[in-house]
């Protein structure tokens, strides 16, 4: 009988701790602990700076804004890239979103697009901050579907252009590209694959990192995926010839599909001329020695386009007055210059301005680290004012663009044509027929 | 003798399910619940946001799976897939496990040797591989096209569909056989010995010994094993996409159509529909193929 009053005592725990875990710990509308009313506020601040030296960095941030808001705290929460979209779509799914998310544009417009964001408070942000003060590129690109506000605040950006490697250039008398003729000549010029030299260095896998350099050369040739009035677009002579050209130049670039680690490689290695990337390049550049010899130029046939990131802050949807007042207080208070070079501080060379009076801030300039491409600042804002991207038209940000991207229609269009020497008509048809059926 | 029966008593019956309770509330609420809840979700449109309305939508999911050409390539070619890798790999781990059940100088080493590709991370090895048969400065080109001089052309290993299909084959292969190994090396060691001595004495064939003793030993190992493979195969995800995007299996085909695009909806009708195709599968090898008499 003892065992038995023993056992069933046993069950009767486990099964209480069994539900205990089942239980809702909140009132699963933002996550965010707001104590009593009129006490202090507690928000939280999701981000990607997950190096300590990063961390160090956005605390201390964060430490001197609460030591002039002693009614906010602020807890930050650290997540891993590879993590964030299922972080994201897990903690939207659960109701226990933070206060403050820091996403990419492409993130920002999902999020907006399943209303995770309070766009009125971001735009509220951006427009005491003044439209003015940030680069036009930036704001283009983070504006909602209907153009009436923004998926975000803009706090940092990457662009993505032609590296250009001069000393090697120099050696053979030949000068800066200009247009998409330049770029062919030079990658002509350079092409010979038996002694593992090539002219220029393209992805062209199956990924979104070929999708977005194609999307340069496509859209310097008035070519996109929508119109504005979200008609698709893809199967167009505009959109025939960038591809032709872009076919023709991968020839000149390594075999079969290549992605991030071949492009990178091949330049670093001095293997190619060039190089189609981002900002993250530049320390792997400085670190193989020749940061003096780096030039950025953007693809061009009608107009100069460059791909970029503009990484953004969103503000939560469904928090009462007071976390919302919070979060617009600290997302404006990382707008302000010192703090912001701060946080741009945090990886030189990666992450640039979306701020036009930082680029030239001796702060931001004379960083140490920074020295090296000291030459590069006024290409590189260039390039942020001239950011475009596939599905931003008109002043619209169509969201759809963030599922053609993940579907790859674009990015498999492009692998087919290239490496499996596909009809070009007939994959840009099948894409536009994949793109329709995807957005209706 | 015949062993005691324990009579137990309604009282006693109760006791029992009250102590099964916690575990059986668990159940329900991680596999059940999870499964009744992905049956519910493939007839709606459901938003990640749970504030927003699910919407239903009848068979619409299912309907979209259906509808896709790609999807029934995707089934062939994961069929195809499955059996290459599951009779291979299990055939394979057979015969080196009937080769090592004696006894020889170095065998913990070769033992080792064996099953490192099963302990190693899939991520390890698909990079290495990836490393190995790179376009640029893959080693397997290196010694194609340099070092043997067969072709000056390099071949697009994981570019081409047929050529990647026959890779990650062999990746697959290669990667699950020490599975098979260890399993059928732990049961042919409690075969007894004296079995082989008389078939032996009997004038047996290598084949006619295998077939009369050592397959009946194996036999319930041999049908878990390929049970499990085929599963484990049948949904493969990981190694395939990382190595290639020409092999569009149905791990990838569920990935690219459904969680890209965050379709919830479609996802778990998919889901439904494998389930469907792996369960009658499994039950077919294990009906026809391996004679399995279910009691």
């Amino acid at each position: 009988m003892k065992k038995k009053v023993l056992s069933a005592f046993l069950v009767a725990v486990m099964s209480a701790s069994v539900l205990a875990g089942c239980g809702k710990t909140d009132n699963g509308t933002s996550g965010n602990e707001n104590a009593n009313a009129g006490k202090k506020v507690k928000i939280q601040f999701m981000h990607q700076q997950v190096e300590q030296e990063r961390q160090d960095v956005v605390q201390s941030i964060i430490d001197e804004f609460e030591k002039q808001n002693e009614n906010i705290e602020i807890e930050a929460i650290p997540v891993n890239e590879d993590d964030y979209d299922s972080k994201i779509v897990a903690l939207g799914g659960s109701g226990k979103l933070p206060a403050i998310i820091e996403y990419s544009q492409d993130q920002a417009k999902t999020s907006v697009a399943n209303q995770f964001t309070n766009v009125d408070a971001v735009k509220e942000v951006i427009d005491q901050r003044g439209v003015d003060a940030f680069y036009e590129g930036a704001l283009d690109v983070t504006k909602t579907e209907d153009g009436s506000s923004y998926v975000g605040v803009p706090i940092s950006s990457w662009v993505q252009g032609i590296w250009v490697n001069t000393a090697m250039l120099q050696e053979k008398g030949l000068d800066l590209p200009k247009n998409w003729d330049d770029v062919r000549a030079i990658a002509q010029a350079f092409h010979d694959p038996a002694n593992k030299k090539y002219g220029i260095a393209l992805p062209t896998s199956d990924s979104a990192f070929t999708e977005q350099v194609f999307s340069q050369y496509a859209l310097s040739n008035g070519a996109n995926v929508f119109d504005g009035d979200k008609n698709v677009t893809v199967n167009t002579p505009e959109m025939k010839e960038a591809m032709e050209y872009y076919k023709e130049l991968a020839t000149y670039s390594m075999p079969g599909s290549t992605e991030v680690a071949d492009v990178k490689d091949a330049f670093i290695g001095q293997n190619a001329p060039m190089a189609m990337y981002s900002t993250y390049i530049l320390n792997a550049v400085k670190e193989a020695g020749f940061a003096e010899n780096l030039a950025l130029v953007l693809p061009e046939q009608k107009e100069p386009v460059a791909y970029g990131c503009i990484m953004v802050l969103g503000i939560a949807e469904g928090m009462d007055q007071e976390e919302t007042e919070a979060a617009k207080k600290f997302v404006s208070f990382l707008l302000e210059k010192e703090n912001n070079i701060s946080w741009l501080n945090m990886a030189p060379g990666g992450i640039q301005p979306v701020l036009k009076e930082i680029s030239d801030d001796p702060a931001y300039t004379d960083m140490e680290a920074r020295k090296a491409f000291a030459n590069l600042n006024d290409d590189i804002a260039q390039a942020v004012e001239n950011l475009q991207l596939f599905g931003t038209v008109d002043g619209k940000n169509f969201t759809e663009m963030g599922d053609v991207t993940s579907t790859g229609s674009i990015s498999k269009m492009l692998n087919n044509v290239i490496v499996q020497n596909a009809d070009i008509d007939a994959e840009l048809k099948s894409s536009q027929e994949a793109v329709e059926k995807l957005i209706k | 003798m015949k062993p005691k029966k324990i009579k137990l008593g309604r009282s006693d019956t109760r006791f029992a399910y009250a102590l099964l309770a916690p575990s059986l509330i668990l159940l329900i609420i991680l596999i059940g619940y999870p499964m009744i809840y992905n049956i519910i979700i493939s007839f709606q449109d459901v938003p990640i946001n749970p504030k927003l309305a699910s919407e239903f939508v009848g068979l619409d999911n299912f309907a979209a799976v259906f509808r896709d050409k790609s999807f029934y390539h995707s089934v062939f070619l994961t069929l195809i897939f499955t059996a290459v890798v599951t009779i291979i790999s299990t055939a394979f781990g057979l015969a080196i496990a009937v080769f090592m059940n004696r006894e020889f100088v170095g065998k913990k080493l070769v033992n080792s040797i064996i099953i490192l590709s099963y302990v190693v991370p899939a991520v390890c090895l698909i990079f290495a591989w990836r490393y190995m048969f790179n376009n640029i400065y893959g080693i397997m080109n290196y010694l194609i096209v340099d070092v043997l001089k067969i072709t000056d052309e390099v071949p697009l290993w994981f570019d081409q569909p047929a050529s990647a299909f026959i890779l990650v084959s062999i990746f697959a292969i290669w990667k699950f056989y020490p599975y098979a190994y260890m399993s059928f090396v732990a049961i042919l060691q409690s075969v007894d010995k004296s079995l082989y001595e008389a078939a032996d004495v009997d004038g047996a064939t290598g084949w006619q010994k295998f077939k009369v003793v050592t397959y009946p030993a194996i036999k319930p190992t041999l049908v878990t094993v390929v049970s499990l493979r085929t599963i484990w195969v049948f949904y493969i995800y990981t190694e395939v996409y990382l190595l290639t995007k020409q092999v569009d299996v149905l791990g990838v085909y569920l990935y690219d159509m459904a969680f890209a695009t965050h379709d919830f909806g479609k996802a778990a009708a998919i889901s439904i529909v494998l389930f469907v195709v792996i369960f009658s599968l499994v039950m077919l090898i294990r009906k026809k193929v391996l004679r399995v008499e279910e009691s």
